[in-house]
């Protein structure tokens, strides 16, 4: 299969023009050229967990396969036979909006006052591992947070990196695409002017206390990872110079934040499959909301009142203190269905990532999406019950062929989340046996 | 002979502790089984109720490092709350016994016995910090920083906090951008407009020609930007390095400009200039920093920005650091303009009012009155009531008692009901109503403090006591915030009602009996600080039809305002409040005034080791009857703002 250059166009969304290039038979921008296929993960957070019951299936085969999604879910129903959907999931450490965030990804626990959230996070193990062979170690995205708690750290934290920082996380597709294809610009990314900081970067880590070295060991990193960004952007102006059906250039989405939530947050989608296809990161995390969102929903017909305010669909008063004031329900069904509502809204959104990563080839065979472990989940199990148990995950992708897609897998007992990190570690290349709370892989995604 | 007296006091020194550590262990070995005995089972190692480990607070020593947790504990000890009333209960005696070596431990802690000024890492500059620093040292307001990734806040609640800026490839490629489009915009090859020429007198201050050199005009005009972008003189190597540099790009065919502004570009991206350095010091003794490094402190402390020349002079004497000149210094950076920092950012971060516009935002349909013109009146109200506190060196009581504020029209129509203030400019008014003035009855934070589109008496309290007051109380528990169903389906009762059911249920009532008369006497201030003498009371009804429906109305009742503090003392309304907070907790406020300003001063989250320095500066402040330009000179003198002590860490993998 061919992919013309509408269908790619149409791929990526209409802000961005990709290069003319035929990516089955060229390596396009493809940083590598590797033979076998490679492998990605992403993990997509959604706060405020979903109403218990609404991933159950309404038809599984005697193997769990996946006959029919539930309503709430039928979004991604066209994509039943590329996801996973476990039941039973937890993390043994607690949840919880802000400590439940942070620690989503280490699998540990939360200290506020240390700003730690135990460890790094299974993104950033990861990106150690693959980042060596691509342009950029991993990619952190959020949607921009709004309203209460939008400046929380642990509430918009998931990735943690060895040094045990989290990660800025990027809100504007703009700079995530410069950070990917804008080429060096000869002032301050002058080698001459990079070797100058460099040398005062040394000069101060000789004078300053043990404490401040980590600053500047900080330094030093985010100076290396722009030295390769500069060498993989020439690169690739090479590579486009060198082939002649590239005539376009690649061309960057606006910059600043589209005022549509769904448009905006297709574009930080496309970014994903952007960097996956070409080769930019292996490894991403995007963030679909901060991890106590009192967003509002009410463009979605029928929906009322904030995210988090839904979540606790129990009491429809509107009286408790997580409600606006202002709004109130019929009754708890209403105000669930509510909640089922903006959890089905982003199964929309993620049926629309599965789908530009099916519709993309890739040289060694398979679609994209084969080639990906998409995890898609919440700290949160049921919002009401704010549970750690049964925590919403689903896995799509076959993980260049390691998944065995299109089932339900019903644990009998709880089982750890960090488990499931462990597996996918494993199928990176990542020769982990403990992680977090977990100490074995998940040998049921094999099949 | 010295030597011997010396060894002496050294010996009699490790007798002393020694003795002293025997009597603290003996104490900690009674303390800990009490609390073993009857505490651990809900708040140790197994189960952490309400986030309360005390197995772990005890481990941690001297138990004053946790001075808030553990006075929470004692609150609960003698209130009788803890242990809750179905669990074993330790006597009279064993409670007199826990109570007393808490109080040793918390309210007779010899702090004198630390020495320890702290220690601040390098900070980054703060996305304000960034932003200012680049408008002093070019002369124009560009704002780069505000599309940069938003600044996150930890535990201490401000964004200049060591412990949340880190730097990292995301924000360094938009130094990197930002570093060149500044030099692009104030630099350009041929200035036109007025702000160009300032750029350039400011910056390109020599030129080679018939009397100067090239070296001799790269070098002057590279020193001169190397000292005030990193706020320190350029050492000899730092001079060579440049200078090399310069002859290099100008080898490659590049112009004296050209050349100076491409290692401007560079300078903007060292660590030098986007970190504040201190020097570090070999030994584990506290030291006094630098001169070079008092400026910067003082002036990120009082401008969030960097010092200006008169600083620079004074820091090249090496007399900035003495009392008188300090104090001078404090006296003349308060009079400028750039000292509006501390209300639109140190007092925005620790009131809140910084949420206008995020948390609290424009909704059209819902609030069409409610525009961003509106929203930037309210914080600018707040802001600069705070700088006129600061300006006109009023008493800190004045935070909460004074008569005027600052409207503009918008504000005047929209909020205060005040006729005779038109335009947009912000103008000082006074306030007739008593229950008007001081920063408690200010829009802002009347919105910040309430519910989407309901007052939260509540939140209210609970802002008083903990942001305002400092007195913060536990974490609520689990259940908290849910009425009981019988209250909550009780629909003749009024909310206020119904909180002062929910708060008489025992297991809130401790704190609840504090929380909710504050927020109570603030109901004639609806949500977005208007004054109301009545409200709309929703009520929630059922129908008899089948199927049994739900149907609102709406009824009027007058606002009540009456409360009673838990001492009994009544009082009504914001002018009621306005009084119990000064008579009864004006001590509170100053300590929080006294420890907000330090911290963000310094620029860390405050540690039990700080308490000597804010002591010394409360007693100092009587003397100085309170008054806020005092405060900040008692602020810039003290110990832990003008010396530093290196942290021992472990290496970090």
């Amino acid at each position: 299969m061919k992919i013309s250059r509408r269908t790619m166009l149409k791929a990526m969304g209409a802000a961005i023009a990709l290069p003319t290039l035929d990516i089955m038979t060229s390596n396009g921008l493809r940083a590598s050229t590797a033979t076998q296929p490679v492998n990605r993960l992403a993990y997509l957070y959604f706060p405020n967990g979903i109403p218990r019951g609404i991933w159950h299936p309404e038809k599984v085969g005697p193997h769990g396969e996946l006959l029919k999604l539930n309503e709430w879910m039928s979004p991604l129903e066209p994509f039943k036979k590329d996801i996973l959907i476990p039941r039973n999931v937890w993390t043994p450490q607690g949840n919880g909006h802000g400590a439940g965030t942070a620690t989503w990804l280490t699998g540990n626990d939360y200290s506020r006052r240390k700003v730690s959230a135990g460890g790094i996070s299974v993104d950033q193990l990861a990106a150690e591992h693959t980042g060596s062979e691509t342009l950029l170690p991993s990619l952190e995205l959020s949607m921009k947070g709004k309203g209460y708690f939008s400046n929380s750290l642990s509430r918009n934290a998931i990735s943690w990196s060895r040094r045990g920082i989290p990660l800025i996380r990027e809100v504007e597709p703009r700079s995530i695409f410069d950070r990917m294809f804008r080429p060096a610009t000869g002032g301050a990314t002058d080698r001459s002017v990079l070797d100058m900081v460099l040398q005062d970067a040394k000069s101060l880590r000789k004078q300053v206390g043990n404490a401040d070295q980590q600053r500047l060991d900080e330094y030093f990193d985010s100076i290396r990872a722009l030295e390769k960004r500069i060498e993989f952007a020439e690169k690739q102006t090479l590579r486009i110079k060198a082939d002649q059906t590239l005539t376009d250039s690649l061309t960057a989405p606006e910059p600043g934040i589209p005022a549509n939530h769904e448009e905006y947050m297709k574009l930080m989608m496309d970014m994903i499959v952007l960097a996956f296809w070409s080769d930019a990161t292996r490894v991403a995390t995007f963030m679909l909301d901060h991890g106590q969102s009192n967003r509002y929903f009410n463009f979605i017909p029928k929906v009322r009142g904030t995210w988090h305010a839904l979540s606790h669909y129990g009491n429809a008063s509107g009286m408790t203190e997580d409600d606006d004031g202002s709004t109130s329900w019929d009754s708890v069904e209403t105000k669930r269905d509510m909640y089922a509502e903006v959890n089905r809204w982003h199964h929309r959104q993620l049926a629309y990532l599965l789908d530009r990563l099916k519709s993309i080839s890739e040289p060694c065979g398979g679609t994209l999406l084969d080639n990906s472990m998409i995890v898609y989940g919440s700290s949160l199990g049921d919002g009401d019950d704010h549970d750690e148990k049964d925590l919403p995950t689903l896995i799509a992708g076959r993980g260049a062929g390691t998944i065995k897609t299109g089932r339900q897998l019903n644990f009998k007992k709880p089982t750890d989340l960090s488990n499931f990190h462990i597996s996918f570690l494993n199928r990176l290349g990542v020769e982990i046996k403990e992680f977090g709370t977990g100490d074995k892989q998940i040998d049921e995604l094999n099949g | 002979m010295v030597f011997r007296i010396f060894k002496c006091i050294i010996v009699l020194t490790i007798v002393l502790q020694g003795y002293q550590l025997k009597a603290v262990q003996t104490e900690d070995f009674a303390i800990e089984k009490n609390f073993s005995s009857f505490c651990f089972q809900c708040h140790g190692k197994k189960k952490t109720k309400g986030g309360l480990n005390l197995e772990k607070l005890l481990q941690q020593k001297p138990l004053i490092r946790n001075r808030v947790q553990w006075n929470q504990v004692v609150e609960l000890l003698k209130s009788g709350e803890m242990p809750p009333e179905e669990e074993p209960q330790p006597g009279n005696e064993v409670r007199k016994s826990i109570l007393a070596t808490l109080d040793k431990a918390l309210n007779h802690f010899d702090y004198e016995s630390i020495d320890n000024p702290g220690f601040e890492s390098a900070k980054r500059l703060t996305n304000h910090e960034y932003n200012n620093t680049i408008r002093d040292l070019f002369g124009v307001d560009l704002k780069p920083a505000d599309r940069f990734p938003a600044e996150m806040t930890g535990a201490s609640g401000f964004e200049n906090s060591a412990n949340t800026l880190f730097l990292q490839s995301t924000l360094m490629e938009r130094y990197i951008a930002a570093a060149e489009r500044i030099v692009e915009l104030t630099l350009p090859k041929e200035p036109k407009t007025a702000s160009h020429f300032l750029t350039r007198t400011m910056i390109l201050i020599a030129k080679p020609g018939e009397t100067t050199t090239e070296r001799e005009a790269a070098e002057k005009t590279l020193k001169k930007i190397i000292k005030r972008a990193f706020r320190q003189p350029a050492s000899d190597r730092e001079t060579d390095q440049v200078l090399e540099l310069y002859f290099k790009f100008r080898r490659r065919g590049n112009d004296f400009e050209a050349s100076v502004k491409q290692i401007i570009q560079g300078l903007l991206i060292s660590p030098k200039f986007l970190f504040r350095v201190e020097q570090g010091n070999p030994t584990a003794e506290s030291f006094q920093v630098s001169d070079w490094e008092l400026a910067s402190r003082l002036s990120y402390f009082l401008w969030a920005s960097m010092p200006d020349s008169e600083l620079f002079e004074l820091a090249e004497k090496g007399t900035l650091h003495e009392p008188s000149v300090l104090s001078q210094q404090t006296e003349r950076m308060l009079k400028d303009p750039k000292a509006e920092s501390l209300g639109r950012v140190f007092a925005a971060q620790w009131l809140g009012f910084r949420l206008i516009g995020t948390r609290i935002r424009l909704d059209p349909i819902d609030n069409p009155w409610c525009t961003d013109s509106l929203m930037t009146a309210m914080r600018d109200e707040s802001a600069m009531f705070f700088n006129s506190l600061i300006r006109e060196d009023r008493r800190i009581a004045n935070l909460v008692d004074a008569d005027y504020s600052f409207i503009n029209e918008e504000l005047a129509q929209e909020i205060y009901e005040l006729e005779d203030v038109l335009g947009t400019r912000m103008r000082r008014v006074t306030m007739r109503n008593p229950g008007r003035g001081g920063i408690l009855t200010h829009a802002s934070l009347m919105a910040v403090t309430s519910n989407h589109k309901e007052t939260s008496p509540i939140k209210r309290g609970n802002w008083i006591l903990e942001t305002l007051l400092g007195l913060p109380f536990p974490p609520p528990p689990p259940n908290a915030g849910v009425f009981k169903e019988e209250v909550a389906e009780n629909d003749s009762l009024t909310f206020r009602e119904k909180v002062e059911l929910h708060s008489s249920d025992p297991s809130c009532r401790s704190c609840h009996s504090k929380i909710d008369p504050l927020g109570f006497s603030l109901e004639n201030l609806d949500y977005f600080g208007r004054w109301r003498e009545s409200y709309r009371v929703r009520i929630n009804e059922k129908v008899k039809e089948s199927p049994p429906k739900r149907r609102r109305r709406y009824e009027v009742k007058p606002v009540d305002a009456n409360a009673t503090l838990p001492d009994g003392t009544p009082f009504n309304g914001p002018a009621g409040l306005k009084t119990v907070i000064i008579e009864k907790h004006h001590a509170d406020l100053v300590r929080q005034v006294v420890s907000k300003l330090l911290a963000y001063g310094l620029g860390r989250q405050l540690e039990y080791y700080d308490e000597p320095a804010i002591r010394r500066i409360l007693t100092d402040l009587e003397k100085d009857d309170f008054h806020f330009q005092a405060l900040l000179k008692r602020i810039v003198n003290s110990y832990p703002f003008q010396y530093k002590k290196n942290q021992i860490t472990q290496s970090v993998k």
